[in-house]
């Protein structure tokens, strides 16, 4: 608790936890995985097919975590660290499908070239997740992290063992990309939202 | 058409996605202020990152199930088995903390008290910086001073208050300023437009400023029905953010949580941990230590929740007219 009485944000909480896990309070984690199994998961749904694998990606990540907690840097924040293990499972998971997460150059030929007919009921966003579950993995994780999860690009360079400047290029090339595409789309839908 | 021809090469992506230096930024700004093609193209890149959140946003099906969260324990329990004597000793902090999971309201109950004390402290202390940028539009793109519009709907002795100017009497129609801190009187709602055609409606005492296109809802609460020019709208509370895409919801912003009921449309709810995505209508709660979660006890709370405390929405489908104000309570 700090000095002036106010509660110690998320951030020293979550420090605060972690230190009793080291000293041997297993129940202390629980709060840890509550609060972190949204981000992981929301990352791991996104990435990998069945709910199932989701779920087995997410508890494993969680068992890594508390085993490797000795490791963790307690003055750094928590979810960059807990997604970095979070990738490299999945990593593993699909090298052993013979993939391997890399930022490859885009070719913008994975999206579908049809343009939806104006008046069906198609709005950006739609066409969005479907452009995002054809990208290439790596990038789908750094949209997650970037969009879903605020992570900086530091954070981000930092889970995916990337060099910062490859990961601010490769996503701004990528939404670059998306952005044609979203934009083909009649957004302007007057009913949307609007009675 | 014509104007459609800039030849500006202007990085509205760096931009919005806050990569840009001061400078930089800063003619960004100077340029869409004068030149409207490029003002409509940073408004779609900012409607395109909106997009991106929400398509990237965590959502309501990555909660976890006590029976997940078990699962886990369990797991470690099998792996690590380590005498736990420890655990008992926790501090009553933690275990509040711990309490705040979809189950375990009856252990919330044992911190709740000492909780709700230090969390009315901080309340009172100063509503605090929110976490991280919470839309990828913080954007200070030409913000009018007439952005907001109000009218005060109050008996004749009411007025809207300027807080830290005590003698301050508001008259009951003009614009909102940016950097002032408003305060409701005890009886009355301030109707507000936004950009002419969205409407705001702040009741319940509500303490609040706005900045930008951002309204900053210290206490009490706000009802918004907005069209798509109000899409840039971000209601800011001290538990996190709340950045609607073409909708009708209400905000109610209390010490312990933000309440946050979407009728139409679909909103984004941000606190410094979490980012969800509420895309039906119902009730979502954000809490101080960064959780959403989708109940809220309040039993032990000072502050109450009334559960049907909605303003009727036909109050926002009839702004109030100018001659009937004075007397319509
Ligand atoms: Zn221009």
């Amino acid at each position: 608790m700090s000095r002036n009485g106010a509660p110690p944000d998320a951030r020293e909480q979550e420090a605060e936890l972690i230190r009793q896990v080291r000293a041997g309070r297993r129940e202390s984690f629980r709060p840890l995985v509550e609060r972190h199994w949204p981000r992981i998961k929301g990352l791991a749904r996104r990435i990998l097919r069945g709910p199932d694998l989701v779920e087995d990606i997410c508890q494993e990540t969680f068992l890594r975590a508390f085993e490797k907690l000795a490791s963790f840097d307690n003055t750094r924040e928590f979810a960059p660290w807990l997604a970095k293990i979070a990738v490299n499972l999945i990593g593993e998971h699909f090298r052993k499908g013979g993939q391997r997460l890399q930022l490859v150059p885009l070719d913008e030929r994975v999206f579908p070239r049809a343009v939806p007919e104006p008046g069906e009921e198609v709005i950006g966003r739609m066409l969005l997740d479907d452009c995002l579950e054809r990208l290439p993995v790596a990038y789908r994780i750094i949209f997650v992290l970037r969009h879903g999860l605020m992570f900086s690009y530091e954070e981000i360079a930092q889970v995916l063992d990337e060099p910062l400047g490859t990961v601010k290029v490769s996503l701004f090339r990528a939404r670059e990309i998306l952005k044609v595409f979203w934009a083909a789309v009649p957004t302007e839908l007057a009913r949307e939202g609007v009675k | 058409m014509k104007e459609r021809t800039c030849h500006e090469r202007l990085d509205f992506q760096a931009y919005v996605d806050q990569q840009l230096s001061g400078p930089e930024q800063t003619a960004v700004e100077r340029h869409v202020r004068e030149c409207p093609a490029c003002a409509r193209e940073l408004e779609r890149t900012r409607l395109f990152f909106t997009d991106l959140q929400v398509a990237c946003a965590v959502g309501r099906g990555d909660l976890p199930t006590p029976a997940e969260i078990d699962g886990v324990m369990a797991r470690l329990a099998r792996s690590h088995p380590v005498p736990d004597s420890a655990a008992t000793a926790t501090a009553p902090w933690a275990a509040w903390m711990t309490g705040w999971g979809f189950e375990g309201w009856r252990a919330a109950t044992v911190g709740a008290a000492l909780g709700l004390l230090l969390l009315m402290v901080w309340a009172v202390r100063s509503p605090g910086p929110l976490p991280r940028p919470a839309t990828p539009p913080a954007v200070s793109t030409p913000a009018p001073a007439d952005l907001f519009a109000f009218t005060l709907s109050a008996p004749p002795s009411q007025a809207l208050g300027v807080v830290g100017k005590p003698g301050a009497k508001m008259a009951t129609r003009g614009h909102l300023q940016s950097g002032t801190v408003y305060q409701l009187p005890s009886v009355g709602k301030l109707y507000v437009t936004f950009k002419g055609e969205n409407r705001l409606e702040l009741s319940k005492q509500a303490r609040f400023e706005v900045a930008g296109t951002r309204v900053r809802l210290h206490t009490g609460d706000v009802w918004c029905r907005l069209q798509r020019t109000g899409r840039d709208i971000v209601v800011e509370t001290p538990t996190g953010t709340v950045t609607p895409l073409g909708t009708r919801f209400y905000v109610e912003a209390t010490p312990r949580a933000t309440r946050v009921t979407l009728e139409e449309g679909q909103v984004i709810l941000r606190t410094r941990t979490t980012t969800v995505s509420l895309k039906r209508p119902g009730t979502l709660f954000m809490l101080t230590d960064g959780t959403i979660t989708t109940e809220f006890e309040t039993r032990d709370v000072a502050v109450q929740i009334p559960n049907s405390h909605l303003p009727d929405p036909r109050t926002l489908e009839r702004p109030p007219q100018a001659d009937s104000l004075q007397d319509g309570y």
